[in-house]
């Protein structure tokens, strides 16, 4: 899966979770609507997004896109 | 504006937009809004769960307040008096708890000792239930996290399991009628989904069931819910060919449709039928729209040995050509039913369609899969509440019968007044008793369009209280209806008037002039207490037309505080 489809697709879940067009540069401190309880919605359905799964310990490094999308990429790969 | 309905399978579990499904249902429907208030408390994070409640509440037009929801310490809430918890009004409240609240240290303890520490447990929630008036929904204890004793956890007397299942058998044992509880596993089971102990979600976020777990709780809680509140499902309509046997009768005849254990088709066809037939058992109104010749449709009843459903279970009966949607209305009409208490299944997407679209208060299933998912299609919507089957229950088929024909013989005579008095009608208003006490809570919970407002009693409010009930029994020529009317009252000396708290009447004897009698009644109460106002606690529920009708044609008038009011003399003119 190339890159801009990975991001494309983080952006759609982003989109219907919260309304919010995320970008590269979006965290949970910058992007207003990314709080706890959306966390865990937003982790979910990137999971299912992509059919894969998140350690534990992975849901707190998913705080911004950048890493995200670095997890995402160790896990299809 | 198409109604947005909610598919509860859809696999995206956050894909709703709570808001957006309130204002398509709701505001745009124009429609009042029904809004009820909840106290909430769990020993769990109950975010989620809310959020889905909201969702399947708003699809089903009612608005979702939490007045305050509180988890983590459920026990102790419950428990201290002066928690937010016990001070806010509400109308409902939900408790969930869950097993780690519990306490499995059975090792060392007698059979004798556990017993005693099950009721202990229980008791801490039926305490909390004495104290309610309000109905409460409950849902029982999920399974444990780990078994304490291994293999032989759920059936040996010490293992955390088994001692999970003998609470949930106390409490079930020891829920009063304003208590509803709810079986996890049973969810479980109806949904094909694992009610286990999820330990990813636990360590995450507190909440020990799944996501989709969640769900399909929240859904079941707001159909408890939409019937608590009378508004579930009253009316099933069904299509015949293809929906309650295989095949088309007028091409196959009656010999040859496929239905009974010959056929894997009609094993299925069975099967759905017995569902059917067991909701006629429960008091559901089941009428046929099938687009057949009356007579090779009504062969199939009188002939076919393997037909599980008899002619004496269908209501109304219709076999035409006219359209469905037509067909429907003039059934609700007949039967005094609103069509958001009907239900219309058929195998024929446009049929479906078109109901859909002239009459969006329909619920409409499609049954367009194979027919052994029939059965499945229909319970997973959860659209009937059973409260408790009473003997009116039991009767009102054949009531329904008699109502149709009425509706036909109404048409022809000329003087009404003198018709309904060739139908010999006795009435009788009687006190609350142990007799009929189950059927009067009923009434007042699932009647809509003759209700003053949505003000529900307990048993133990009524029987408390039986001095402020009424309760009237009407036969005619025909039949014994049994209970058909309920009035709360109370005898306010201070202000000079009869306050009317709620006053119920079955819809199976509008336009029998029974309100008549009533009023009549309600003027002699008022009379022969020295009362000189009589006032009724209106509320407008945007169900309660008929009542609305009924009152200011009688010229009682909306005073400000939103009741109607005559003073009694004024009464004496209208006979």
């Amino acid at each position: 899966m190339d890159n801009s489809l990975i991001q494309k697709k983080i952006e759609k879940v982003f989109l219907k979770i919260i309304k919010t067009k995320i970008t590269l540069n979006s965290n949970n401190k910058n992007v207003k609507k990314w709080d706890s309880l959306n966390h865990i919605k937003i982790v979910l359905s990137i999971e299912k997004e992509f059919n894969i799964k998140f350690a534990l310990s992975e849901f707190d490094e998913i705080n911004n896109i950048k890493n995200l999308k670095k997890l995402i990429k160790s896990k299809i790969n | 504006m198409k109604k947005k309905t909610i598919d509860i399978y859809d696999k995206n579990l956050f894909s709703y937009d709570y808001e957006e499904v309130l204002s398509v249902n709701i505001k745009k429907l124009n429609k009042l809004k029904h809004v009820t208030k909840i106290n909430l408390s769990s020993s769990y994070t109950s975010n989620y769960f809310v959020e889905f409640l909201k969702i399947f509440l708003a699809n089903k037009d009612i608005d979702l307040k939490i007045n305050n929801q509180i988890y983590g310490d459920l026990i102790f809430n419950i428990n201290d008096n002066k928690s937010k918890f016990w001070s806010e009004k509400c109308d409902f409240y939900i408790l969930l708890p869950d097993s780690s609240i519990l306490d499995f240290s059975l090792r060392d303890l007698s059979k004798n000792q556990i017993q005693k520490k099950i009721i202990a447990d229980g008791n801490k929630f039926i305490n909390v239930w004495k104290k309610i008036k309000k109905p409460l929904i409950q849902s029982l204890f999920n399974q444990a996290s780990f078994p304490n004793l291994g293999l032989n956890d759920s059936v040996n007397i010490k293992g955390s399991n088994n001692y999970i299942n003998l609470l949930n058998h106390y409490l079930i044992k020891n829920a009063p009628t304003n208590v509803t509880l709810i079986d996890l596993e049973f969810i479980s089971k109806k949904y094909d989904i694992t009610s286990s102990f999820n330990y990813r979600l636990d360590s995450l976020i507190k909440q020990p069931l799944s996501m989709e777990f969640m769900k399909y709780l929240a859904n079941e809680v707001s159909s408890h819910i939409n019937g608590i509140l009378g508004k579930s499902k009253k009316v099933v309509v069904v299509d015949l060919d293809n929906t309650i046997w295989g095949g088309v009768v007028g091409d196959d005849g009656w010999k040859n449709i496929k239905l009974g254990g010959d056929t894997v088709e009609g094993q299925s066809f069975v099967l759905f039928q017995r569902y059917l037939k067991s909701l006629v058992d429960n008091g559901i109104l089941l009428c046929v729209v099938s687009k057949n010749d009356e007579k090779i449709a009504k062969e199939v009843f009188k002939k076919n040995k393997n037909m599980e459903l008899k002619l004496s279970d269908v209501i109304i009966f219709k076999a035409n050509y006219l359209d469905k949607a037509t067909n429907i209305k003039t059934i609700s009409q007949q039967l005094n039913l609103n069509l958001n208490s009907f239900v219309f299944i058929d195998d024929n997407k446009v049929e479906c369609e078109l109901v859909e679209k002239t009459h969006k208060e329909v619920t409409v299933i499609n049954m367009s899969k194979d027919p052994y998912e029939f059965v499945q299609l229909l319970n997973q919507k959860s659209l009937f509440y059973f409260l408790s089957i009473t003997n009116e229950d039991k009767s009102r088929l054949q009531s329904y019968r008699v109502i149709g024909q009425i509706q036909e013989d109404l048409k022809k005579v000329q003087n009404i007044d003198v018709f309904l008095k060739s139908l010999k009608p006795q009435m009788s208003l009687r006190n609350i008793d142990k007799n009929n006490i189950e059927r009067v809570l009923q009434l007042f919970s699932k009647t809509n369009q003759f209700k003053l407002n949505n003000n529900i009693f307990n048993k133990r409010f009524l029987l408390d209280n039986s001095k402020k009930f009424k309760a009237l029994n009407f036969r005619d020529k025909f039949q014994n209806y049994g209970i058909i009317s309920a009035l709360a009252f109370d005898l306010n000396i201070k202000k000079n008037q009869l306050e009317i708290l709620n006053w119920v009447l079955s819809c199976r004897v509008f336009s029998r002039k029974i309100e008549f009698y009533l009023l009549k009644e309600i003027y002699k109460l008022a009379n022969n207490n020295n009362l000189d106002n009589i006032s009724f606690n209106f509320i407008n529920s945007g169900r309660n037309q008929y009542l609305i009708n009924f009152l200011s044609n009688f010229g009682l008038k909306l005073n400000k505080n939103g009741n109607y009011k005559i003073k009694i003399d004024d009464i004496k003119k209208y006979g």
